[in-house]
């Protein structure tokens, strides 16, 4: 899944100035959180309100599309765009740039910022990085745990020194919604790497050494052969 | 907020009355009844006590008093009825209760203005005097309809609700009555997934507390039918507007919300989303203050509030919001309870409200349960200030 958060309103209103109608597109795919047409909708009706207090009158519509960086599934927008002088897209940055190139020259800005791929650690209500899309994937060898998106210095062969009872050094600073500022002491992902792959039998893996990774197939922009 | 008013017993034992026939302590679901070996005598503890009022249905003595739908505030209602040329009646939980339409049909009468309708927190606290004595106030048939027997909210209240009303289908029929001017019809409201919207987030899985929902490839959620208790909590997360339940969906909820919004006047004017279980007096007779307008929305679960519906109410001209939830330990549907999340969600809307021309102070959440009578409408009064004091929105 695509991590994306919600950009403050201040900073969607201030990029809404200009114009009175906008529509609010929201994404079936594969945004998590969910944003589709009920994050769209709860967009829309945040923007009026949040113009009024500028004195301003925007009126805004919802809509929600199955996948915004799909090019074929864009078109059927359409007809919602009649009068629309601005789209707030509430997709990933892929499905915003998709709308801005499908609809150009009609501005389109981005209502979250895209943060990582990763997945629900639904018990905690969590959503935790992955994966990089490094292009050089390394999860056959690690017994299925990545150490670019979890070890903090992406060490190829690991543990480092840092590592601590499976705890990493590297510790990072976090401030929840509430302005609460908490000290988060990750696992050690090599640690882990070594728990998975004893108890998957496996050790001569983690005894293997791994040269350097190809740094050629992540450099940007990257592009692949499909069809 | 926090109530200063006295705590008084919603539900209370009278020992001079009361036989000890232990009829209370095997109805209770709670096990809030207790004999009290020492002193020989039946106690109630308040704070397990749910106000469910089984026991009070049961018991033979008239020991037990309550202060919600006792035997004659009910039949208070049914000569009311009665007068005003109804001629059935028909008895349902809050939980279930059928459409109008559908609850007129199934008393076999024409219309729904033909029924004397009592809509209860649980059919099970109906003493079966009060069938007897609405037949010999002149009441031609009786429509029983509690929940179905797993979709009790209070456990026993469905079995206990049934049982007396099959008892009650043979012995007036031995006196001479028809049996079928008793009629059961159990009844449940259940989530149903529109599987062509659905876009199988998974929210509704994460959220529900009884594990009804589930994900089946390619990307639908479905539901276990048994399993759902139609708290709701489900709808107010799926981001496809693919959950119904009967009238608690979107759309109904909405509609309601406009209709309500139409008759505010100058005055500052209140929403109050309330779950259908911690509050009985202002739902069944809605609280109204003279000079702050204050109307009322029953939901199934206060997990069921919704952050569109309550941008919406704002956006219809209501210029203040109060959740109303049971607190943590009465929740009818989680058993860590819903109060927890429903705060964490009103306070996440107030964020939003700072930012908009609204405002966070015109959200509250108020935690109450109907095991204390009077418990809610101080905190009402409370909030309604406030929302006065801070005038109408500028929307």
């Amino acid at each position: 899944m695509i991590i994306v958060e919600q950009k403050p309103l201040e900073e969607i209103l201030g990029y809404l100035k200009p114009y009175k109608k906008v529509l609010v597109v929201g994404c079936d795919g594969c945004t998590q959180p969910p944003r589709s047409l009920r994050e769209a909708k709860s967009m829309a009706m945040q923007v009026e309100m949040g113009s009024k207090l500028e004195k301003k009158d925007i009126t805004a519509k919802a809509t929600t599309l199955v996948k915004q960086c799909c090019k074929d599934s864009v078109a059927g927008l359409g007809e919602m765009l009649e009068g629309v002088e601005a789209i707030v897209s509430m997709a990933c940055g892929a499905g915003v740039q998709t709308l801005a190139e499908a609809f150009h020259p009609l501005p389109v800005f981005p209502a979250q910022n895209t943060m990582f791929i990763g997945s629900a650690e639904h018990n905690q209500g969590d959503l935790v990085e992955k994966c990089q899309a490094c292009g050089d994937c390394l999860l056959g060898y690690t017994g299925g745990i990545c150490p670019v998106a979890l070890c903090a210095k992406g060490l190829m062969n690991g543990p480092c020194g840092g590592c601590y009872q499976g705890k990493c050094e590297v510790t990072k600073e976090v401030t929840d919604d509430q302005g609460n500022v908490t000290t988060i002491q990750n696992d050690c992902a090599w640690f882990m790497i070594y728990e998975r792959l004893r108890d998957q039998g496996r050790l001569d893996l983690f005894k293997t050494y791994r040269p350097m990774r190809d740094a050629r197939v992540s450099s940007s922009p990257r592009s692949i052969k499909w069809a | 907020m926090e109530s200063s008013s006295i705590m008084e017993q919603a539900v209370k034992i009278d020992s001079t009355y009361c036989g000890e026939c232990i009829n209370c302590i095997t109805v209770c679901p709670f096990e809030a009844v207790t004999l009290n070996k020492d002193k020989n005598q039946v106690e109630i503890d308040p704070e397990k006590c749910q106000a469910c009022g089984i026991c009070y249905g049961s018991c033979p003595s008239g020991a037990i008093s309550s202060a919600y739908y006792d035997i004659r505030a009910l039949l208070e209602q049914v000569k009311n009825g009665l007068e005003s040329g109804r001629s059935a009646l028909a008895v349902t939980c809050r939980g279930s209760a059928p459409e109008p339409e559908e609850l007129a049909e199934i008393a076999g009468v024409g219309s729904p203005d033909d029924l004397i309708n009592i809509l209860l927190p649980c059919v099970g606290r109906v003493p079966g005097e009060f069938y007897l004595k609405a037949i010999s106030e002149g009441v031609q048939k009786i429509a029983v309809v509690p929940c179905g027997t797993d979709y009790c909210r209070f456990g026993k209240g469905s079995i206990v609700a049934i049982a007396k009303a099959l008892m009650l289908k043979n012995l007036i029929n031995q006196f001479g009555y028809d049996r079928n001017a008793i009629i059961i019809q159990p009844n449940e409201i259940k989530i149903d997934i529109n599987p062509y919207k659905c876009i199988g987030c998974g929210n509704c899985e994460y959220v529900c507390p009884k594990d009804a929902p589930y994900l089946v490839s390619p990307g639908v959620a479905e539901v276990h039918d048994e399993k759902c208790m139609g708290c709701g909590r489900c709808i107010s997360v799926c981001p496809a507007f693919a959950i119904n339940l009967k009238g608690s969906d979107y759309k109904s909820i909405s509609n309601l919300i406009g209709t309500l919004s139409g008759s505010t006047a100058d005055k500052p004017s209140l929403l109050v989303f309330c779950c259908s279980w911690c509050e009985y007096d202002a739902l069944d007779a809605p609280i109204t203050y003279e000079d702050v307008d204050v109307k009322f929305i029953a939901l199934p679960c206060s997990g069921r509030v919704d952050e569109l519906h309550v941008l919406e109410a704002y956006q219809r001209g209501f210029d203040g919001v109060l959740v109303v939830s049971c607190k943590d330990s009465s929740c009818r549907f989680a058993e860590d309870g819903t109060a927890a999340e429903t705060k964490d969600k009103v306070r996440k809307i107030k964020k939003k409200l700072d930012s908009m021309a609204v405002g966070g102070e015109r959200l509250d959440i108020c935690l109450t349960y109907p095991n204390y009578i009077r418990q809610f409408e101080p905190q009402l009064r409370v909030f309604a200030d406030g929302i006065k004091k801070l005038g109408k929105t500028q929307l």
